[in-house]
């Protein structure tokens, strides 16, 4: 059961531009700090300005005591804003907010995919779980990051200091793999169509929604299981505005903010 | 010398503690925003609509920022009258805090319907009906933009409760009074205004409309002057009370609508924006009246 949210104010410690339009920002917050799991997100006050009036949800990247950390893609004015932030200001946040990821002890494979600045919950798990592993559980993590271009991959580095070593699927070829994330998740050393993966194998996936798509359909084919972060605008984050809903297999909107931003790849009905 | 002022208001039969109201569809069941504020110092809440049946809403894209407000297009999600009843009610009935419900309908018999069934619950203190969605294709705004519609439907819901009841108007009309009279005339104890104002966004990329709808309705601090003067005409004409809302983000934003005439005020979109907005406007409400040693807000 994750811990209320809570709405307070937090002091940027860093805010950093780590490859063009991609920052890192460093929050002091020991109150968000112990609240808050992989896969769970910040609802962000990002000016006091009436064209940027909702809050930005931002993914929470990685935690330690006292600090939360973001990676964030500038995309449009809202995240442009919060570039602009230098250290010592203080962000209204509410969260952390949504369900976050989770996994059940039968679990023995983790495949963690991700596409451009969809890195940014996933690794957060991977640290999650890379910390479970160091306490005894026995599971076994693989690691595929997507990005346009080698200049694009983020956080190999950080995958290879929690001892995980990234496959990297760019689409221009300049590094790893020349194609999609997904060719990799499909490819038979990742996915071997000779064994049944069931129930011990767990694919968790963030990025762009053709990526994700992709992704739930290697999951259907190979008949595992999986869970994808969505990325969706949001109003409130809080479940009230139903602004943010994912159509699911059942007919429902779920919401996003609420009932995700995780959810099974195959309970969402892919468009 | 200090004195506490006195928040209370009354609409109908119903006493509040402070006028302060939070509104349809942005503050859930109350339940959602239980862990950031404390639901209790609120003067009321109104629930998320009702539907008879469960509504299944509309497709995504159904929000998008504009300045000083924001487009919906939500189409009345929500899990229908018997699942309101079995999973929303409990925690509500424990609430020291009136409970309004928002019921609306697709026909005359549904709103009624749901009168029927929902007045059996003692602890939902009102019934704000909703004539004025802009976002559903059946009833829902075509009730509020036609007196004798809004009048029918009115007299069909005082006709099976005792409880205060509240209708919603739309800001989507010509004259507004003719439709808030129409409430009056049927019954209705107060009125609420205003809805969201039927709007549209383009993507200009795409050119396409942004929502899935095309159309949705704006709402947020951008509305707050023509929402202002859409109670202030209503107000000095009805007769009753009226509850303001429409983009109220402080406590002056509250006073002017209640300087136009309006006895209660609802908090909508800046709710999302800051949790604690409802909070600052009962707490500034009252430095003002302290400030201004007016004693209490029925003089």
């Amino acid at each position: 059961m994750n811990l209320p949210a809570i709405l307070t104010k937090a002091q940027i410690v860093e805010n950093k531009e780590i490859i063009p339009q991609i920052y890192l920002m460093k929050l002091y917050s020991p109150e968000l700090a112990s609240r808050v799991i992989a896969g769970q997100f910040f609802h962000i006050k990002v000016a006091d300005r009436t064209d940027l009036l909702l809050r930005r949800p931002l993914s929470v990247f990685n935690y330690s005591k006292d600090n939360v950390s973001m990676l964030y893609e500038v995309v449009g004015k809202g995240t442009a804003v919060l570039a602009e932030k230098r250290p010592g200001i203080e962000l209204d946040i509410l969260g952390p907010l949504g369900n976050g990821f989770s996994i059940t002890p039968d679990v023995k494979q983790v495949i963690l995919v991700s596409g451009g600045i969809g890195v940014a919950p996933i690794f957060c798990w991977a640290k999650e779980l890379v910390d479970k592993k160091r306490q005894g559980t026995d599971i076994d993590i693989k690691v595929l990051i997507g990005a346009k271009n080698r200049y694009r991959v983020l956080c190999e580095e950080d995958f290879k200091g929690l001892g995980l070593v990234p496959e990297i699927a760019t689409d221009d070829g300049s590094a790893g793999h020349n194609g999609f994330v997904t060719d990799l998740l499909k490819s038979d050393h990742c996915l071997p169509s000779t064994i049944d993966h069931r129930p011990s194998t767990v694919v968790y996936a963030c990025g762009p929604n053709a990526m994700l798509k992709e992704t739930a359909k290697a999951l259907s084919d190979h008949k595992i299981n999986g869970y994808v972060s969505m990325d969706r605008w949001m109003g409130c984050g809080m479940g009230v505005c139903l602004g943010c809903v994912v159509k699911t297999t059942d007919g429902k909107y779920k919401r996003a903010c609420k009932d995700g931003p995780v959810f099974r790849a195959d309970e969402i009905e892919w468009i | 010398m200090d004195m506490k002022p006195d928040l209370s208001v009354k609409i109908g039969d119903l006493e509040l503690k402070n006028p302060v109201m939070m509104a349809s569809g942005t503050f859930g069941y109350g339940e959602e925003y239980s862990g950031v504020i404390d639901l209790e110092k609120l003067g009321a809440i109104v629930v998320k609509a009702v539907t008879v049946n469960p509504t299944l809403g509309n497709r995504p894209p159904r929000i998008w920022e504009v300045t000083g407000g924001m487009l919906n297009s939500i189409g009345l999600q929500n899990e229908g009258l018997e699942y309101f009843i079995e999973k929303k009610v409990p925690f509500l009935r424990e609430l020291n805090v009136p409970i309004i419900v928002n019921i609306a309908g697709s026909t005359v018999k549904e709103y009624k319907d749901l009168a029927v069934r929902l007045n059996e619950i003692p602890e939902i203190s009102a019934f704000e009906i909703n004539i004025s969605c802009p976002n559903v294709k059946e009833g829902g705004m075509q009730f509020g933009t036609d007196p004798k519609w809004t009048n029918t439907v009115v007299k069909n819901v005082c006709d099976v409760t005792k409880k205060t009841v509240i209708t919603k108007l739309s800001p989507n009309v010509t004259d507004v009074v003719k439709i808030a009279e129409a409430a009056r005339d049927g019954g209705s104890d107060a009125v609420s205004l205003v809805n969201t104002f039927k709007a549209m966004a383009i993507d200009v990329k795409k050119r396409r409309p942004v929502l899935s709808t095309v159309t949705g309705g704006l709402s947020g601090p951008c509305i707050k002057p023509i929402a202002v003067r859409m109670v202030w005409e209503v107000a000095s004409k009805l007769g009753i009370p009226v509850i303001g809302m429409g983009g109220i983000a402080n406590a002056e934003d509250a006073l002017e609508f209640m300087i136009a005439g309006a006895t209660a005020v609802q908090i909508g979109t800046m709710t999302f924006v800051d949790p604690v907005t409802g909070m600052n406007v009962i707490s500034g409400i009252e430095k003002y009246l302290r400030e201004e040693i007016i004693k209490s807000l029925k003089l």
